[in-house]
C-alpha cells in the first residue's frame, strides 16, 4: 500500500471513531448534568437543614463546609467528562492538522480567564469583607466558561441541552450577583432559592434530553 | 517542516505501524478502531463497543478475545445501575499501538501538528 492509500486508510478510521465518540460524550454530559444537578439539590437542602438548627457564624462555616464535600464529591464523580472530551478534541484536531495552533489559543485563554477569576474573587473579598462568601460569584462565571468550553471541544456541533447547561449557569451567576445589591437578607435568600432551583430544574432536564438523544450519535458515523 | 528532513522519520513510523497493523491481531480496522475508542473513553463496556462498532456479539467478542490474546487490552469488572458489567480497557502495549497510530498520522499529514 502506498503512502496517501494508507494515510488515507488510517485516517479514515480515526475519523469513524471521533464521529462515534458523539455517543458516548452525549451520554457522559448527560450524566455529568445528573450529578451536579443532585449535587446543587443536596446543596439547596443542606442549607434549609442546616439554618433550621444552627444560626449565625457556625451555621455558615457548616454549611460552606457541606457544600465544599458535596461539590469535591461531585467533581471527583464527573471528571471522567472532561478527560474523554480533551482526547476526543485533541485527536479531531491532529487528524485536522490543526492541534498546536488550536492548543496554545485554548491555553492561553483559560489562564487569562482564570487569572480574572482569581483577581475578581480577591477583589470581591477585599471590598465587601462582611460577605466574603461573595467571593465564590466570579467562580460561577468561570465555571460556565468552563462548560462551555468543554462542550466545544466535545461537539462540532453543541447540542441543545449544551447550551441551556451555560445559559442557566451564567442565569444562576448573575442572579447571585445581583444579590449583592439586594436590600434585605430576606430578599437575598429568596433570589438565591429561586435561582438554585431554576438551576438544578434546567439541568436535570439536560441530563435527561442528552441521555434520550444520545443514541443518535450512532446515526451519524 | 523540511519534507526530506521528515521522509526518513515518516518511513520508519509507517513501518513501524505496518508491522504492528500487519501482525495477526492488529490486521482488522475494527480491531483499530476499538484501540482508538478504548483510549479515548479510558474504559468501555463490551455493550458500549457493540454500539461504537456495530458489531454482532460473536463478531466483537472475537476480535477483542484476540486483542487480549496479544496482551493490547485487558477486561475487568466494574458496577452499573444494571448490576455487574465487563469493562475493557487499554494494557501499556495497547497504548503504545495507539500512540504510534497518532505518530503516524500527524507524520503523514506534514508533521504540523
Amino acid at each position: 500500500m502506498n503512502d496517501p492509500e494508507y494515510a488515507g486508510k488510517l485516517d479514515e478510521i480515526a475519523r469513524i471513531a471521533v464521529r462515534r465518540q458523539y455517543y458516548i460524550l452525549r451520554r457522559s454530559w448527560g450524566i455529568y448534568y445528573a450529578i451536579w444537578a443532585s449535587g446543587f439539590t443536596f446543596m439547596l437542602l443542606a442549607s434549609m437543614i442546616v439554618f433550621t438548627f444552627v444560626s449565625g457564624l457556625k451555621g455558615y462555616l457548616i454549611l460552606l463546609s457541606l457544600i465544599f464535600f458535596i461539590a469535591l464529591i461531585s467533581g471527583y464523580l464527573s471528571r471522567r467528562v472532561f478527560r474523554i472530551a480533551v482526547r476526543t478534541e485533541d485527536l479531531r484536531r491532529m487528524l485536522d492538522n490543526e492541534y498546536l495552533t488550536w492548543s496554545r489559543k485554548y491555553t492561553v485563554y483559560y489562564w487569562i480567564i482564570f487569572v480574572l477569576t482569581l483577581a475578581s474573587a480577591a477583589l470581591l473579598g477585599y471590598l465587601m469583607p462582611r460577605y466574603s462568601y461573595y467571593s465564590a460569584v466570579p467562580f460561577l462565571y468561570f465555571i460556565s466558561y468552563y462548560v462551555y468550553s468543554h462542550l466545544r471541544r466535545s461537539f462540532e456541533g453543541i447540542p441543545p441541552e449544551g447550551y441551556v447547561s451555560v445559559l442557566s449557569m451564567l442565569a444562576f451567576a448573575i442572579a447571585i450577583t445581583s444579590t449583592m445589591f439586594a436590600a434585605s437578607s430576606y430578599l437575598r435568600g429568596m433570589m438565591t432559592l429561586i435561582s438554585l432551583t431554576g438551576l438544578i430544574i434546567s439541568w436535570f432536564w439536560c441530563s435527561i434530553y442528552a441521555l434520550y438523544h444520545a443514541r443518535e450519535g450512532l446515526e451519524i458515523g | 517542516m523540511d519534507d526530506q528532513r521528515m521522509r526518513p522519520d515518516l518511513n520508519r513510523e509507517i513501518a513501524n505501524l505496518a508491522r504492528r497493523l500487519s501482525d495477526d491481531a492488529m490486521k482488522s480496522s475494527m480491531r483499530l478502531l476499538i484501540i482508538i475508542s478504548l483510549y479515548l473513553n479510558d474504559r468501555l463496556s463490551f455493550s458500549d463497543l457493540l454500539d461504537l462498532t456495530g458489531l454482532g456479539k460473536g463478531s466483537l467478542a472475537n476480535h477483542l478475545n484476540k486483542l487480549t490474546e496479544k496482551g493490547l487490552i485487558r477486561s475487568g469488572f466494574a458496577f452499573s445501575l444494571k448490576g455487574p458489567i465487563t469493562v475493557y480497557s487499554l494494557t501499556e502495549e495497547g497504548k503504545k499501538v495507539y500512540t504510534d497510530y497518532v505518530d503516524a498520522i500527524i507524520k503523514m499529514k506534514g508533521g504540523k501538528n
